[in-house]
C-alpha cells in the first residue's frame, strides 16, 4: 500500500466508520458489532485498490458490511454469541419515564412485526428508514437495480404494515424523532 | 398519510442508532485501531509468501528434545487414562440421531434440535436453527427466547428426565414431525394434550421453519396465561415484580402478557400451580358455555399468523356468508362489515351480522397447523381453539344468543375441534 492509499485510508475510516458501526450495531450487539465494523474496514484495507472512493464508498462498506454480517450470523459460534448479546443495545439509551414505556411498546410491536418479515424486507426497510440510503445507493449495496429497490421498499412498507395490525396497536403518531436514517 | 407509511414512520423511529454522530468518539481509538489493521494486513501478507521463502526453525539439541518429548508422551498417557476413566462412568448417552444429523438428514436434524431442547441443551440446539427461520405466531429471536422457555418450563413444572421422542417425514410438503411428551405432560394431559408435536422444515442441515403444534400453543394459552392472571390478582407486586413484562420487552424475551418465559417467572407461578390447578373446571363431551361478550376489541385475521376477530355489539344467528379460497387478511369491523384480503386487493366484503352469515376457510397443504384466536371472550378473555389437520376446509360458525351472548360452533368434518375457553379463574374445555 503507498502512503497516498494509506492516507486515503485514514481518511476514509475516520469519514465512516461511525456509520459502518451503526450499521453493525443496528443489526447485531455492541461487541460483536466492533468485531463486524473491525472486519469490514480489513476487508476495506485489502481491497483499496477496488473500492470506489468518494460518495460511492459508504454504499460499498455497507455492501461488504452486509455480507459480513449475514455471513457472522450463519457462524454457529458467532451465532450463540450474538444470541447472549442480542437486546443488551437498547439497555441504557431508554430512559425509564411513563412515556418511553408507551414509546417502548409501540416500538416492540413494530419491531415484531419488522421481525415477521422475510429478511430480504427487513434489510431493504433498515437500509431507507434506519441509514437513510437513497435508492440508488441501496440498490448498490444489495446489488439489484434501482426500479426494483423501490418495488421491495414498497412491498415491504405495505407486509410491515399488515404484520403491525397483529398487534392491535393503531400507527396514531409517528415518533418525533423520526426522521430517516437518525442523524448522519 | 396511509397506515403503510405511519407505520414504516414508526419502524423509522424505532432506529436502536438513531445518532451516529454519537459514535464518533469511538475516533479516539482509531490511531490503535489503524495500526492493528496494519499490523494483521502485514503478518496475513508474511503468511501469503510461498513456503521456500518461510525461514525454517532452529533445532535444538537431541538432549534438550528429548526431555520435553518425554514429558509430553507422559502427559499424553495420564490425559488417557483419565478419559477413559471418565467415558466408562460418566458417558454421555449419544443420540439415535448424531450420524444421521451430522449427514444432513431432515428428521435426523430435528430430531437432534428436539431432543437437545428438551434435555435443556440450548447450546446443542441452535447450530441446528438457520438464521432466517421462519415461526409462525411468535415474534422475536429464537435463539433469545429459547434458553429462557427451557427454563420457565423447568422452574414450573420440573424437568424430568425426558421421554423418547418420535420423530417422522418429512411429508410432501417438507415437514418433519417430532412427537414427545412435555415436562409439563401432567398438566397439558389434564387439561387435553397428552403428547406435543413439533414440526420443522430443514434445508441443507439447517432448521428454516418451525412450528409448534397448535396443541402447545393452545395449552400455553389456555393454560399459562389464565395462571397468570389467577397470580396477578392474589399477588400483583410479587407478579409484577417476577414477571417483568417491560424488561422482557427489552431484552428479547419469550411473554404472553402477563406471564414471562423465563426462571425467575416460572419460580414464581409455580407456587401458585396447585391451587390454580384445583380451581380449574375441565369440561367434556360436547358440552357448552355460554358467556358475555362484555369487551372485545376490533382485531384482523392474518393468514399463517394468528387470527382474530371482533364480534362486539352482535347479536342474532350468524350462519353462513363469508368464504374466501386463500384469504391473506379477514377485516372484521367493528360496524359489522367484513373485508376480505387476498394479495392487496379485497375480494370479498360484506356484513358478518346478517343472520344466516357463515365462515368458512379453505387451507393450504402447505400450512398442517392452523390456529384460530378470537379474542371475543368476556372481559378481554379468548376463545381460542385449534385445528390439527393437514386441511381444515371447513365451517366454523358463530352463533349469537341474546344481545350479548353467544356460543361458539365449530363445524368440522375431519378432525375433532377443542375450544377452551378462559374466564377468569376458570378454564372451560369444550372438546369434540
Amino acid at each position: 500500500m503507498t502512503s497516498t492509499q494509506r492516507h486515503a485510508f485514514h481518511g476514509l475510516y475516520e469519514r465512516h466508520y461511525p456509520d459502518v458501526l451503526a450499521y453493525c450495531l443496528r443489526r447485531t450487539g455492541h461487541t460483536d458489532a466492533q468485531d463486524v465494523a473491525a472486519e469490514v474496514f480489513m476487508i476495506a484495507w485489502r481491497k483499496i485498490d477496488e473500492m470506489p472512493l468518494g460518495e460511492g464508498a459508504l454504499p460499498w462498506l455497507y455492501g461488504v458490511a452486509y455480507r459480513v454480517v449475514s455471513h457472522q450470523w450463519r457462524s454457529a459460534r458467532r451465532y450463540r454469541n450474538l444470541a447472549s448479546r442480542l437486546g443488551s443495545l437498547r439497555k441504557g439509551q431508554e430512559p425509564s419515564t411513563d412515556i418511553q414505556v408507551v414509546r417502548r411498546l409501540e416500538d416492540e410491536a413494530v419491531a415484531a412485526a419488522a421481525a415477521r418479515l422475510r429478511p430480504a424486507d427487513q434489510e431493504v426497510l433498515r437500509l431507507a428508514g434506519w441509514e437513510g440510503l437513497p435508492h440508488t445507493e441501496i440498490a448498490q449495496v444489495l446489488g439489484c437495480s434501482q426500479q426494483a429497490v423501490g418495488q421491495r421498499l414498497h412491498r415491504a412498507k405495505k407486509r410491515l404494515a399488515n404484520e403491525f395490525r397483529v398487534s392491535g396497536l393503531q400507527p396514531l403518531q409517528p415518533p418525533e424523532s423520526a426522521q430517516e436514517g437518525g442523524s448522519q | 398519510m396511509t397506515d403503510h407509511e405511519r407505520v414504516y414512520q414508526l419502524f423509522v423511529g424505532s432506529n436502536p442508532v438513531p445518532d451516529v454522530n454519537s459514535l464518533r468518539r469511538d475516533l479516539d481509538q482509531a490511531p490503535a485501531f489503524l495500526a492493528a489493521i496494519e499490523q494483521r494486513s502485514r503478518r496475513m501478507q508474511t503468511q501469503d509468501k510461498p513456503a521456500s521463502q518461510k525461514t525454517k526453525p532452529t533445532s535444538p539439541s537431541r538432549p534438550r528434545r528429548l526431555v520435553p518429548a518425554l514429558a509430553g508422551a507422559a502427559a499424553v498417557m495420564v490425559a488417557l487414562v483419565i478419559a477413559v476413566v471418565l467415558l466408562s462412568s460418566d458417558q454421555e448417552p449419544v443420540s439415535q440421531y448424531a450420524d444421521a444429523a451430522a449427514g444432513g438428514e431432515p428428521d435426523a436434524v430435528f430430531g437432534l434440535f428436539v431432543e437437545s431442547y428438551r434435555t435443556g441443551d440450548v447450546e446443542g440446539a441452535l447450530p441446528y436453527v438457520d438464521a432466517d427461520i421462519s415461526i409462525p405466531f411468535l415474534v422475536g429471536d429464537l435463539t433469545t427466547w429459547m434458553p429462557g422457555l427451557i427454563e420457565f418450563q423447568g422452574a414450573l413444572y420440573g424437568r424430568d428426565e425426558p421421554g423418547p421422542s418420535v420423530c417422522e417425514g418429512p411429508d410432501e410438503s417438507g415437514w418433519v414431525s417430532c412427537t414427545f411428551t412435555e415436562a409439563a405432560d401432567g398438566v397439558l394431559a389434564a387439561a387435553g394434550f397428552p403428547e406435543t408435536t413439533w414440526q420443522g422444515k430443514v434445508a441443507d442441515g439447517r432448521i428454516v421453519a418451525f412450528h409448534f403444534s397448535g396443541t402447545e400453543s393452545t395449552a400455553l394459552n389456555s393454560f399459562e396465561i389464565p395462571l397468570g392472571k389467577y397470580a396477578a390478582e392474589i399477588d400483583p407486586e410479587g407478579m409484577a415484580a417476577q414477571c417483568d413484562i417491560a424488561r422482557a420487552l427489552q431484552t428479547g424475551e419469550l411473554t404472553s402478557p402477563p406471564v414471562v418465559y423465563n426462571q425467575q417467572c416460572g419460580a414464581f407461578l409455580a407456587g401458585f400451580l396447585d391451587d390454580y390447578q384445583a380451581s380449574v373446571v375441565l369440561l367434556s363431551g360436547g358440552d357448552e358455555l355460554d358467556v358475555v361478550n362484555e369487551a372485545p376489541v376490533s382485531t384482523t385475521v392474518v393468514r399463517g399468523q394468528e387470527a382474530a376477530a371482533s364480534l362486539i355489539g352482535t347479536h342474532g344467528r350468524v350462519t353462513g356468508g363469508l368464504a374466501s379460497s386463500r384469504p391473506d387478511l379477514l377485516h372484521f369491523n367493528l360496524d359489522g362489515t367484513f373485508q376480505v384480503e387476498l394479495d392487496g386487493d379485497i375480494i370479498d366484503s360484506g356484513t358478518y351480522k346478517t343472520e344466516g352469515d357463515l365462515i368458512s376457510f379453505v387451507s393450504q397443504p402447505s400450512e398442517p397447523v392452523w390456529q384460530y384466536n378470537p379474542c371475543m371472550g368476556p372481559g378481554g378473555d379468548c376463545i381460542r381453539g385449534t385445528h390439527n389437520c393437514e386441511s381444515f376446509a371447513g365451517e366454523y360458525r358463530v352463533v349469537f344468543e341474546g344481545t350479548t351472548q353467544f356460543t361458539f360452533e365449530v363445524v368440522h368434518d375431519e378432525c375433532p375441534p377443542r375450544i377452551a375457553v378462559a374466564r377468569g379463574l376458570e378454564m372451560e374445555l369444550l372438546t369434540g
